[in-house]
């Protein structure tokens, strides 16, 4: 077994769970805001707020992705083949929190964010209450992702 | 800076007067009249409450009647831009025009237009019902005969079928029996077939017929041929089709006249509310009894007003003991800005401080760390200042941008975001780039990034101790100063002790921060009872212990939010160095355009982020230490302006 595919796998654990997390969270209020559209157009922009801030979970996991390869050595060509399998499964635990927090946030998130597409329809001046709580959930992916990024700093 | 100092007032309004009277109060848009019905006056006086609430039912419907036509011309006349999908863009009106418009409006038109648009509702319901009739007769219309003509063959039933199946397999069922057939159409689909049947030989017909699936047919109108019915449907619909243009083409003509609807709109709105308004105040039958409050450097404007009514009495009150005045904002030119978000929280209570102030000498900084880089900090100002013009409405958000843009460009220059950290990478002509960045950058934040969140803890720290040194403050100006002392004081020495015993290895340092803890568990609560005063002070320590912890640690979100921010600037760059050595020719052209977009989307994204946290750490860490909020806002009775702002 390679160690460099481990911390490979670390790298596409990050960009994907967090990925997968921030499209499901971006689709369930961007259903629900299709429909507050269909009778209100004008709310687009209120709604539009609500549905993409379960999109950040996903720039989190890339960030921490990018961090790992620039780690890795793959934007300067000095990537280590040889790599031991105890630093790849280093890379792999340090992909784990920004990973499943930001997967499990962002969906939870969404629900926040659905809830505030139907506050929006009725009360539009309310959104940015909702968006509050909204960036409450979120706290638990930034904690995730800051110590993905410092576990990853911290290896060698 | 703070609360603006409020004057408490009555009024006494006599009925002769009253639609002037409350017309000029209302232009003058400084009277907050507060609802007397739900003071302790309605107790003493429970026969100034009439049974009925006032409504002017006259404007009432001339009000609805326009809302209707808005809602008509409003698909025509969108032409808010994208800006108008994110911010209630209110139509500029000038004063002059807005008189002219009240000054010529014509009840006629409005019910002209709305009977255009009932005709119009009708016309389209007709079109749906021939729509549905023709496309029934299509597939008939080559019968010229009417259905009652062909039954008047003796001895003969006429039914029409519609068949999916084989007519060969049909007429091979149907050759015992006496009944003849003719066919109307034929489609890869079904078959449409007038079938004339010997009488006494339905059953045995209507057995067969059952067995091939066949749908019968009913021509509700028997008495005319569908050739003639399909044609008839096509001349009506020209006839309607024609109609709904006519009107159509009146409508949009008229809407071109947009604007003016709106302003009438907000006309009888602000009329409507001159009635509402006076469901608040106790009356009887000629008076009214109006309480409210005003600034109390306009009290002359208001006093100058009545004098020119003699059915008006002004007397200016003093609040009653458990009356809570409304709250009106006062701040100077660089923190007024910030009093929208203040007011997204909730505003202060009469006798609470106003956290505006305290909150601008944060939120730009922190959002600046939040985006790091200096161009985004230049684009956010460029676009900021041109946009200040296009929205009046949202002047304040955009200067809190121009605020945040100019300590971005700041924090940009720190962290070394110029664009990204690699802009030479996309662009090798900009390589000067790097020397200058590196002069300017205190830290990298990809190499250091432990640097940076000792930076964003630090934001922390230093806004949670402005919150506790409020929070003192305050205990301090209500003269509690027991309770400062147990609080906040204590919680400083705590901090001070054990920092200065731990950095410096002075133990007794150490030692000394049990006395601010011993304090706060003894003191920081108080009570009838000892044992409840010192559980609730164990809870308040523990509660503050955990508390400081958690709420500094969520400063690392400034940290978190700076290295997406400058991430993902960093991978636009990468991502234009792939696509611009791919491509031989088109490469450098794709190059710029991923540029753009990336950086483009980068920086809203971004702005949104930094934007929404930073909101986040003002309300939910540093206000819990100092603020409560829950006060009325001052809102004096004035013009309605849901769809028009008047250009003073």
């Amino acid at each position: 077994m390679n160690g460099f595919w481990i911390a490979m796998a670390g790298v596409g654990v990050a960009a994907l769970l967090t990925g997968i997390g921030s499209s499901i969270g971006v689709g369930i209020p961007a259903r629900a805001a299709a429909g507050v559209l269909s009778e209100q157009p004008e709310r687009f922009g209120r709604t539009f707020i609500l549905v993409v801030l379960p999109s950040t979970q996903g720039f989190y996991g890339f960030i921490a992705a990018m961090f790992m390869m620039m780690k890795l050595g793959m934007f300067s060509g000095s990537v280590n083949f040889d790599m031991e399998v105890l630093e790849g499964i280093r890379y792999l635990m340090a992909a784990l929190p920004v990973a499943i927090l930001g997967l499990v946030s962002a969906i939870h998130q969404s629900l926040v964010c659905t809830s505030g597409v139907e506050l929006a329809a009725k009360q539009p001046e309310a959104t940015m209450r909702v968006v509050i709580f909204a960036v409450m959930v979120e706290t638990y992916a930034i904690l995730g992702f800051v110590t993905s990024f410092l576990m990853i700093n911290a290896i060698g | 800076m703070g609360l603006t100092k409020l004057q408490k007032a009555t009024l006494i309004l006599y009925e002769d007067e009253r639609e002037k009277f409350l017309k000029e109060l209302q232009d003058l848009e400084m009277f907050h009249i507060t609802d007397s019905r739900s003071s302790p006056l309605v107790d003493e006086y429970p026969d100034l409450i009439p049974d009925k609430k006032l409504t002017d039912k006259e404007g009432e419907e001339i009000f609805n009647k326009i809302g209707r036509v808005v809602e008509i011309f409003k698909p025509h006349s969108n032409n808010k831009g994208i800006l108008g999908q994110f911010i209630d863009l209110k139509t500029g009106i000038s004063p002059e025009r807005y008189k002219t418009i009240v000054k010529n409006f014509d009840p006629d038109e409005i019910m002209e237009i709305c009977k255009w648009d009932d005709r119009l509702y009708h016309l389209h319901n007709q079109l749906t019902e021939f729509e549905e009739k023709k496309e029934f007769y299509e597939e008939w219309k080559k019968m010229k005969t009417p259905i009652v003509k062909l039954e008047e063959v003796k001895n003969v039933i006429v039914k029409i079928y519609k068949i999916k199946g084989k007519l060969e397999d049909l007429e091979e069922a149907l050759k015992d029996i006496p009944v003849d057939y003719s066919i109307v159409f034929k489609n890869t689909a079904k078959i449409g077939i007038v079938f004339f049947i010997y009488k006494g030989f339905e059953k045995e017909f209507n057995e067969i017929i059952s067995e091939y699936g066949a749908e019968s047919v009913d021509f509700r109108d028997r008495e005319r041929s569908p050739k003639e019915i399909f044609s008839e449907c096509r001349s009506k619909m020209k006839e309607i089709e024609s109609e709904i243009s006519g009107i159509s083409k009146k409508l949009l003509k008229k809407s071109s006249e947009f604007e003016k609807y709106l302003v009438l709109y907000d006309y009888f709105l602000s009329r409507i509310k001159r009635t509402e308004v006076l469901n608040k105040t106790l009356m009887t039958k000629n008076v009214f009894f109006i309480e409210g409050w005003i600034v109390e450097n306009s009290k002359d404007v208001l006093e100058k007003l009545v004098s020119s009514y003699r059915g008006v009495d002004l007397t200016w009150v003093k609040p009653r003991k458990d009356e809570r005045p409304p709250v009106k904002l006062e701040n100077n030119k660089l923190s007024e800005p910030y009093e929208v978000l203040t007011g997204l929280y909730a505003y202060p209570k009469p006798n609470e401080v106003d956290p505006t102030p305290y909150i601008s000498l944060f939120f730009a900084f922190f959002f600046a760390f939040c985006l790091t880089d200096a161009v985004y900090g230049i684009a956010l100002i460029a676009i900021s200042f041109f946009l200040l013009p296009k929205l009046p409405e949202g002047r304040k958000y955009l200067w809190i941008f121009i605020a945040g843009g100019i300590m971005t460009i700041f924090a940009g220059s720190l962290t070394g975001g110029w664009l990204g950290n690699n802009l030479e990478v996309a662009f090798p002509a900009f390589s000067g780039i790097v020397k200058f960045r590196n002069k300017l950058m205190l830290f990298d934040p990809f190499k250091n990034p432990l640097n940076f969140l000792k930076l964003s803890l630090g934001f922390g720290v230093l806004q949670i101790g402005a919150g506790l040194i409020i929070a003192m403050k305050e205990r301090i100006r209500k003269g509690n100063y027991l309770d400062a002392i147990a609080n906040e004081i204590s919680w400083f020495l705590f901090f001070i002790f054990v920092g200065i015993g731990y950095t410096k290895g002075i133990k007794i340092f150490i030692y000394l921060g049990f006395l601010p803890i011993l304090t706060i568990l003894l003191f920081s609560w108080r009570s009838n009872s000892w044992i409840k005063q010192i559980a609730k002070g164990g809870f308040r320590l523990f509660r503050g212990l955990i508390g400081f912890l958690g709420d500094i640690l969520s400063y690392s979100r400034i940290m978190a939010l700076g290295l997406v921010t400058a991430g993902l600037a960093m991978s636009v760059n990468i991502l234009v160095m792939i696509v611009r050595d791919l491509f031989p020719v088109i490469g450098p052209i794709l190059a710029v355009l991923v540029f753009i977009l990336g950086h483009t989307f980068s920086l809203a994204i971004n702005t949104l982020s930094g934007f929404v946290h930073t909101m986040r750490l003002q309300f939910a860490e540093f206000f819990s230490y100092f603020y409560e909020g829950g006060g009325e806002k001052f809102e004096p009775f004035g013009l309605e302006n849901r769809y028009t702002r008047i250009e003073t």
